[in-house]
């Protein structure tokens, strides 16, 4: 899994409250700098309900939110923790502290 | 909210509709909204999302995860009938290539795996009228023009027309001989599509025995087919080499099928 995976950034939006695409979209914005392009950001959602990594909540009209279950959590954290492990690593070896590259 | 342009809601709205019926039921409207906003920056995203989605059924919503394997298994018959026919339409065309299939083992293994791969693909043996009226119902709109055709070409390549192997009317003969395996492999298609809502698709297991054997299927034509054109004299031929293509696209298809069965527990959504 990569940092900038359009699955792993949607399971990051979700993480802190149930979000429709839109949102979900503007979070990543927020994240990263840009949105994602609507056919990846649905592929990303399609895929996650599809294992079980997110499931709907009921909305009105065409807002469709969406939560992260039990098992998304799980997945998303042990993810992001292997990512750390990573980025520390590199970060050490470029004689860096986190947060202070970039 | 700015107001969208109405050719980039025209636009929009065609290319969502590229996207599979189940996923637009519950993602359409999202999506359409989400695209308008972005505008003209939308097409390249939406139209690469609705390929990577068509090739792969097994996130498409479903209700139970028979569905969704279903749909899996009917995109992989599709691509290794569909790259099959294509194939055998392009030697067809190459007498020196031909000649020397005929003869080629390996094509031969590869035409058995190719059987093997799509029994161990059908769904479940339960038969009875409402399965024959499902698949009829699907599949006669392409089978009748088939047969209109396919049968008169036979009868006059076998009976009344002797010479018709010599005659100018050949190429027109198969031109429709080819129709008519076109049109026949759509009503096979959509006869086992039509199979697969109606039985219970083919285990994991035996989803993905079928699977296996037919890449081998297609791996070993592709293997066939480009040493026979090695072997022989097909300078300035394209049809071996788009056929090798075809064989190894449609690998490439099912590669991806066998994939998703593996990574997707395939849950209800």
């Amino acid at each position: 899994m990569q940092v900038n995976d359009a699955q792993t950034l949607v399971l990051c939006a979700l993480a802190e409250q149930p979000l429709h695409g839109y949102a979900i979209n503007t979070a990543i914005a927020e994240l990263t700098g840009e949105r994602l392009g609507p056919g990846s950001l649905y592929g990303a959602l399609a895929r996650l309900e599809a294992k079980g990594y997110i499931e709907s909540i009921d909305g009105s009209g065409r807002q469709r939110p969406v939560r992260i279950t039990e098992a998304g959590r799980q997945y998303l954290e042990q993810s992001l923790q292997a990512m750390a492990k990573v980025a520390a690593t590199g970060l050490r070896n470029l004689r860096l502290s986190p947060g202070s590259a970039g | 909210m700015r107001a969208v342009p109405a050719p980039v809601s025209l636009i929009v709205r065609g290319l969502v509709r590229l996207y599979p019926s189940s996923f637009r039921q519950r993602w359409g409207s999202c999506l359409e909204a989400e695209s308008r906003l972005a505008g003209w920056r939308s097409v390249p995203s939406l139209v690469a999302g609705a390929l990577d989605i068509w090739l792969h059924p097994m996130v498409w919503p479903a209700r139970t995860p028979a569905e969704r394997r279903g749909r899996a298994l009917v995109l992989a018959v599709a691509a290794a009938g569909v790259t099959s026919l294509l194939t055998h339409v392009l030697i067809e065309f190459d007498d020196p290539v031909a000649q020397g299939l005929r003869h080629a083992g390996s094509l031969q293994f590869s035409a058995g795996l190719l059987g093997l791969g799509f029994a161990l693909v059908l769904p479940g043996p339960r038969i009875d009228r409402a399965v024959i009226r499902a698949v009829l119902r699907s599949c006669t709109p392409f089978l009748i023009p088939a047969l209109a055709i396919g049968v008169p070409v036979v009868v006059a390549a076998n009976g009344g027309m002797t010479d018709v192997g010599q005659s100018a009317l050949r190429p027109v003969l198969l031109g429709l001989w080819w129709a008519t395996l076109g049109l026949a492999a759509v009503a096979g298609c959509r006869a086992f599509a039509a199979l697969t809502t109606v039985l219970r698709p083919a285990g994991v297991r035996r989803a993905r025995a079928g699977l296996l054997c037919l890449i081998g299927s297609s791996v070993l034509g592709a293997g066939a087919v480009a040493q026979v054109a090695a072997a022989g004299d097909v300078g300035g031929s394209t049809g071996p080499l788009l056929s090798v293509g075809a064989l190894l696209g449609g690998a490439a298809v099912l590669v991806l099928v066998l994939r998703d069965l593996a990574s997707l527990p395939g849950r209800p959504s």
